[in-house]
């Protein structure tokens, strides 16, 4: 059994101690401070949304809003009213002037998610508005002016979106600006160890649970498992796991069924892989090894020098 | 909310304070840390980071005086029991906010800036 340190009560920043986060997190803080338009891409549930707050945390204009908003989750009749706004009886049921998201976002960041997602019919009023930050609410006379840092996500590149005819290519355009891959639980599995801490505290105090231990075994299937749901299925799988394990231990054979399979199949006798190129410099292939056994160790510097044959000290020098 | 209302910021843990502090300054409020509060009359809200060794009903009662006996716009709780201030929240849904610890800094942000009622944690 593994007892772990409490998590803070407050978390300032996202979990980012794997090497491919820290460097990412490099990037976010270049571009954060620039007002440049930035698209996250990345896998279902890999933290887009985190990322962006983080951008926006991160930016001079982190003292005003941040407005997030579903493309897919908003009907096509409703996507203009909800992003500019409407007048008084504009439509049948709008007894009230209401504020659309991009006035909402004046002077902070609009985030547009799933924007992929975003009607056809839509687009080109949003091209609208990037083009002369104006724009009118439903029913409006007045053309009013804001301005609103956007920045978007999408499960997959918008070029594919663009060829295929569901994505204006002269939006994609005006939008392009730089985009940021955000990877995948899987190539990020130090950050594992903090974020299991950090959902069964949390889960936790949500559920009014005792928050459950984990044995060794189980947090090693979370570490092993490839997580094709991300930080999303991680957190699902944790908030079952915290309600019906409340104040007690979570065993493998608690876990759902495909991270039990992949606990058996990494408890017996194996042979870790891993490619190398060869033309590489023999200091690259030893530091992506040692890094890569880091990380199958969830970060634990003592198991991973025990399992490489060094010493906890040589493998410090090595990393220094 | 806006920048021109003074927070405070309540929380025994003085490093949790110094640091949630310099984040909600960063981003536009005027906080003044304390690690104890009796009556704050002259915040427009407060933000509280209840730590585990405060009894559920000691929690409650604090929260309660705060609410019952001043003009305070916003009370946010950051916890680990929000289940202990069930029946606060449900009375007071416009004027607390209650948030699971751990919390997000930009939860507080959030909480503090919003408008309406927050939504009810579900184990609130």
């Amino acid at each position: 059994m593994i007892r772990r340190q409490q998590p803070a009560s407050i978390v300032l920043e996202p979990t980012m101690t794997s090497p491919v986060m820290r460097a990412f997190d490099r990037v976010l803080r270049a571009v954060a401070a620039k007002d440049v338009t930035v698209t996250f891409v990345g896998e279902s549930g890999a933290g887009k949304e985190v990322m962006a707050r983080r951008l926006h945390d991160l930016s001079p204009r982190r003292a005003g809003p941040f407005v997030p908003i579903n493309c897919a989750a908003i009907p096509e009749a409703l996507f203009e009213s909800e992003l500019f706004g409407h007048e008084r009886g504009a439509f049948t049921g709008a007894t009230e002037r209401g504020l659309g998201k991009v006035e909402v976002a004046s002077g902070g960041t609009l985030f547009l998610d799933e924007v992929a997602e975003m009607p056809l019919a839509a687009q080109p009023k949003l091209l609208r508005f990037l083009e002369t930050r104006r724009f009118m609410r439903v029913g409006g006379t007045k053309k009013l002016e804001v301005d609103a840092r956007l920045v978007l996500a999408t499960l997959r590149p918008l070029e594919d979106e663009v060829r295929a005819g569901r994505f204006r290519e002269d939006l994609y355009y005006r939008i392009q600006g730089v985009v940021l891959t955000v990877p995948p639980l899987r190539e990020r599995r130090r950050d594992i160890p903090m974020l299991i801490d950090a959902f069964i505290a949390r889960l936790a105090a949500i559920h009014d649970c005792v928050p459950p231990r984990l044995t060794r075994s189980a947090r090693a299937a979370l570490l092993a498992y490839d997580w094709p749901g991300n930080v999303r299925q991680l957190r699902n799988v944790l908030e079952l796991a915290t309600i019906l394990r409340s104040g007690k231990t979570i065993r493998v054979h608690d876990l759902p069924a495909g991270l039990e399979r992949t606990a058996r199949s990494s408890a017996g006798p194996t042979i870790a892989t891993f490619a190398v190129d060869l033309d590489q410099p023999l200091n690259t292939i030893i530091d992506r090894v040692v890094e890569r056994v880091i990380d199958e160790e969830g970060g634990s510097l003592p198991r991973a020098a025990r399992r490489l044959g060094v010493s906890l000290r040589t493998l410090q020098r090595r990393r220094a | 909310m806006t920048s021109k209302h003074r927070v405070a910021l309540v929380s025994r843990d003085t490093n949790t304070r110094h640091q949630l502090a310099n984040y909600l300054t960063s981003v536009g409020f005027d906080v003044e840390e304390c690690g104890e509060l009796a009556l704050p009359t002259a915040y427009s809200a407060v933000v509280m980071v209840a730590k585990d060794d405060i009894a559920p009903d000691s929690l409650e009662t604090q929260v309660r005086t705060w609410i019952r006996h001043t003009k305070l716009q916003r009370v946010v709780v950051v916890t680990s029991r929000p289940a202990a201030l069930r029946a606060l929240l449900l009375a007071h849904a416009a004027r607390l906010y209650v948030l699971a610890a751990p919390a997000f800094g930009w939860d507080v942000v959030d909480a503090l800036r919003a408008s309406g009622p927050g939504p009810l944690p579900r184990g609130a």
